[in-house]
């Protein structure tokens, strides 16, 4: 398998779970969410892009709507290869972790 | 209803370029919707600052994609300039040479406003320290401000009003002169509160407490300047100091250095609360102090503004609010030095104007350089014509060619910077020495200069690269091949206009330097009204008293070398009090008049060389000349409109001269310098403040002789009395800094400016010879001389620069009659001064022209026409 960054692997996570409402700005506050920090716009549109290159989401436009000035939103979705990559990595830590009983920081 | 909060339409754009553009317009959406998230939640100003901050941001995305796909092409257009530069020679030194003289002017003048814009702020409290400044308003309704206020008023603020943290008084400060044991100096003497140094971050040597070293009444702390001077290697803590006329103090702390920026410095500071010094600071009515208060943080000073009218209420005395009425308000510490609020009558060491007239003057010297490289790159372009065709052949498209010559240009302001930094650094002490600052050049490093130089570069990008590079890529690629490049009608017409621009500017600055030069001489030449040269004035003796002089005097004249010696209060030049009123008695209604009141004896008009027109001199055999004869200018008797002053009365503000009767009229003299206009002088004999001065006129060349002499008349009958003399002609043009100053900025500035233009005179006709050699060369066959020649090719420049005299003479008509209006003694501004200029700047311009036409016209025609 080929692995995901993992700004790459968060910004997909996110994704997944906004399901339709997938556009940069909530992708954006939940990313921040989920990290703890603050993701600048350019750090959620690289892996995006990054993202719809490999196939692993779709994009396409709605709408434009007045309250963003006229302009249409991208809407991401994930793609089938997206969910499988999502399986994935999710199985990758969990082997990884699979020998470590007890984690501390000592 | 929900207000749309949209970001400014300027930065949308600005964002929208600088987006990657894979992004698209989608991106900006979303910006707008979390702008707009932000305005709601944290306000508007907040969201435009993130706004701004985004594209910031943005930033190294954008260069990467730029580089996606120009990356190597900008690799490309860097080799490509860098050829150019190494292949023309002459093109890029004119370039970069002037750019960087332009460059330098503006990094310094950079420097000089970061220094005068920070003044003061290197004090913990400076957001928090306030000065308190004075509103008068008369009884006839004149209103007037003061920075210096009573200083009873600081006991009342700390103990009656809310908001205050600290106070401090700082006392006007006098030289005095000073001595440790056999060593004595004149020093400036400042009394202050102790409280001083916990407001103000003013650190001792040793780091302790300021406050506490002014702990005793006879404590001093001075300056690490005048501690080497009195004590050289020595520790000076402890020792004793005597401050003449004040007593003996001891020394119980050193200042350390006081940075440059501060509008503060002292020598010697003692306590203001010490015996003698305090005498002069308890009336209500003597405004002798700058109060300076802390405020509590968030304390908002309006609100303590309003305390201040209780204070005034209660404590002023009843005497002096009858025909005054004061009020107290306060001034930011910050903008204290530059007198930011522009309150009117405020002394301000620093300003604004000086600020922007200096800018304007880098600002004009940056744009003669940009001009220089914009006119080069357009007559130089039939010469790259070939190699933009090929650009375009290969599939360049309009918008690369522009980003190849802007580039070009950034690299060339580039190069030009860094030799400009050098340039600086050579000019720095010249300039430091021409403002009287101690600029430094270390402050290029701070972060906010930084981000100006780069403002500064990129303006000089677009100004020099601007043009040419829109001129350049618009060639048409067929019709380069076809019939090569044709600089068009438009392009000469503008490089035209560029020149005359160039030389308008130079000339406008030539114009004004001698202008300026000829107020100068004007002011150092004009007749005084007397004889002030030989002249030297001498302080007397505090401590002596008026008879002390006859007995000076009897010594003096002596020597064959002293002239003659006079006792007055103070010296033409030096400063005189401004008017006290004058009542003229027997006149219709009380006519009053402002005259100022000087004492003099019986022969200060023969040893100034005044001449009287009516009446006659003081003289000791009437024995009423002492108590009531007065001799008035005749400015005094225009003022009061007297037909026959001889024997008329007046009244007076000073009860120790109620009344005067004139006596004799002098002719118009200057007291004050030529800045001042003739006030009216009333010179009385009674000594009744006491005399100030002694002036001795000196054989005119015996100078040294006489010096000596009194010297030691001197130490013999005022022993432990501290000689000091100055000459009446240097005083009065102490008072011409200012004048001397700006003449010598001007003087630089027009240098620079008409050099950087020739400069580019210089590379223009060099270029436009060498696409004419052919031409040059048939008609030198056809058997033109070399005075043809070098009529052909100059004679372009020679009536630009003769329509620039057209433009620059009205336009520096107006500024120097502007400048000129504030002096009342002024040269009249004839044509010589305009003609001089035109003449400097012609004979400059046609030098560098001729230069080179003469080079081709002198040049081999076979040569020329072996092309070939």
């Amino acid at each position: 398998m080929k692995f995901l960054s993992r700004p790459e692997e968060i910004i997909l996570f996110t994704v997944f779970q906004l399901k339709e409402n997938a556009y940069c700005v909530p992708i954006r506050k939940k990313a921040s969410e989920i990290s703890g920090k603050e993701w600048s716009f350019g750090s959620v549109y690289v892996p995006l892009h990054r993202l719809e290159k490999k196939g692993l989401v779709r994009s396409q436009f709605d709408t434009p709507s007045p309250k963003r000035g006229g302009r249409s939103k991208r809407i991401y979705e994930i793609t089938p290869a997206g969910l499988k990559a999502l399986a994935e990595v999710r199985e990758l830590n969990k082997s990884m972790w699979a020998g470590v009983p007890e984690f501390s920081i000592k | 209803m929900t207000r749309i909060r949209k970001p400014p339409q300027v930065l949308e754009g600005l964002l929208q370029y600088i987006l990657p553009r894979y992004v698209g317009d989608t991106a900006l959406g979303d910006f707008e919707e979390e702008c707009e998230y932000i305005a709601s939640k944290q306000g508007l100003a907040f969201a435009n600052l993130w706004y701004v901050f985004q594209i910031i941001k943005s930033i190294p995305a954008f260069v990467i994609d730029a580089g996606r796909g120009g990356g190597i092409m900008l690799k490309n257009y860097i080799i490509t300039s860098f050829r150019y530069l190494t292949r023309h020679k002459t093109f890029s030194f004119i370039n970069i040479f002037g750019m960087s003289i332009a460059l330098a002017c503006c990094l310094l003048i950079l420097l000089f406003i970061r220094n005068e814009l920070t003044y003061d702020r290197f004090h913990e409290n400076s957001d928090y320290i306030y000065r308190i400044y004075t509103k008068r308003v008369s009884s006839s309704g004149k209103v007037s401000y003061h920075n210096f206020t009573p200083a009873p008023l600081a006991d009342p603020i700390l103990n009656e009003t809310t908001g205050v943290e600290n106070l401090t008084r700082i006392g006007i400060s006098r030289p005095y002169w000073v001595f440790s044991g056999e060593k004595s100096i004149k020093a400036e003497v400042t009394p202050v509160d102790p409280s001083l140094f916990d407001l103000f971050s003013f650190p001792l040597e040793n780091n302790s407490k300021g406050s506490q070293a002014l702990n005793s009444i006879s404590d001093a702390v001075i300056s690490k300047k005048l501690a080497k001077k009195l004590f050289s290697n020595e520790q000076p803590v402890g020792k004793s100091l005597r401050i003449h006329e004040m007593g003996d103090f001891l020394i119980t702390g050193v200042l350390r250095e006081i940075p440059a920026n501060s509008s503060q410095d002292f020598d010697v500071l003692v306590d203001i609360n010490n015996t003698p010094i305090k005498a002069n600071f308890t009336s209500w009515g003597a405004f002798m102090v700058e109060t300076y208060i802390q405020l509590q943080k968030n304390y908002a000073p309006v609100r303590l503004e309003n305390q201040f009218s209780d204070i005034v209420k209660e404590h002023f005395p009843e005497r002096f609010l009858r025909r005054t009425s004061y009020s107290f308000y306060l001034q930011p510490l910050k903008d204290v030095y530059l007198n930011r609020q522009n309150i009117p009558g405020i002394a301000a060491a620093g300003s604004m104007p000086y600020i922007y007239i200096l800018s304007g003057i880098a600002l004009v010297i940056a744009f003669i350089a940009c001009i220089n490289f914009m006119n080069l790159s357009i007559i130089s372009s039939s010469g790259r014509a070939k190699e933009i065709g090929m650009r375009k052949t290969l599939g360049a498209v309009r918008s690369q060619i522009i980003k190849q010559f802007m580039t070009e240009a950034f690299l060339f302001s580039l190069l030009a910077l860094i030799v400009g930094i050098v340039f600086a650094r050579m000019f720095l002490p010249t300039f430091s020495l021409l403002l009287d600052k101690n600029i430094e050049l270390n402050t290029i490093l701070h972060p906010i200069m930084f981000l100006n130089i780069f403002c500064i570069l990129l303006l000089f990008t677009v100004l020099s690269g601007g043009y040419p590079s829109f001129f350049l890529s618009h060639f048409n690629f067929n019709e380069i091949q076809r019939i090569g490049v044709k600089v068009g009608r438009n392009s000469i017409v503008l490089r035209k206009i560029l020149v005359i621009i160039q030389f308008s500017l130079s000339l406008i600055f030539i114009i004004a330097t001698v202008a300026m030069r000829s107020q100068l001489e004007f002011l150092k030449t004009r007749d005084l009204g007397f004889d002030e040269e030989h002249v030297v004035a001498i302080p007397y003796p505090r401590e002596k008293n008026p008879l002390w002089l006859d007995t000076l005097k009897t010594e003096l004249l002596k020597n064959p070398n002293i002239v003659s010696v006079s006792g007055c209060l103070s010296y033409p030049g030096y400063r005189f009090f401004s008017g006290a009123p004058v009542e003229i008695k027997d006149l219709d209604g009380s006519e009053k008049i402002q005259s100022i009141i000087e004492t003099v004896d019986e022969s200060y008009i023969s040893t100034l060389g005044i001449e009287i027109s009516e009446g006659r001199n003081f003289s000791k055999e009437f024995s009423t000349d002492f108590n009531e004869a007065v001799i008035v200018n005749e400015k005094f008797i225009k003022s009061a409109g007297l037909k026959s002053p001889i024997g008329i009365e007046m009244i007076t503000r000073f009860r120790k001269f109620p009344k005067g009767i004139i006596i004799g009229v002098v002719k118009n003299f200057h007291l004050k310098s030529l800045l001042h206009e003739i006030e009216p002088v009333m010179f009385v004999m009674n000594p009744i403040f006491g005399y100030g001065n002694v002036l001795v006129r000196i054989r005119s060349n015996q100078i040294q002789d006489g010096l000596g002499y009194i010297k030691n008349q001197w130490n013999e009958l005022a022993p432990g009395e501290p000689f000091e003399y100055h000459f009446l002609d240097s005083e009065f043009e102490k008072h011409y800094h200012l004048e001397r100053r700006w003449s010598m900025i001007a003087f630089y500035a027009s240098l620079l400016a008409i050099f950087i233009a020739s400069l580019g005179m210089f590379g223009l006709v060099g270029l436009i010879t060498v696409q004419r050699t052919k031409e040059i060369g048939i008609r030198k066959v056809l058997g033109a001389s070399l005075s043809n020649i070098v009529k052909l090719l100059t004679r372009e420049f020679t009536t630009l620069i003769l329509i620039s005299n057209l433009i620059a003479w009205p336009v520096a008509y107006l500024i120097v009659r502007r400048w000129l209006q504030d002096y009342p003694y002024r040269i009249s501004l004839g044509v010589g001064i305009f003609l001089i200029a035109s003449v400097i700047a012609i004979l400059i311009a046609l030098f560098s022209t001729s230069i080179q036409a003469v080079k081709a016209a002198l040049a081999d025609p076979v040569e020329a026409l072996r092309h070939e």
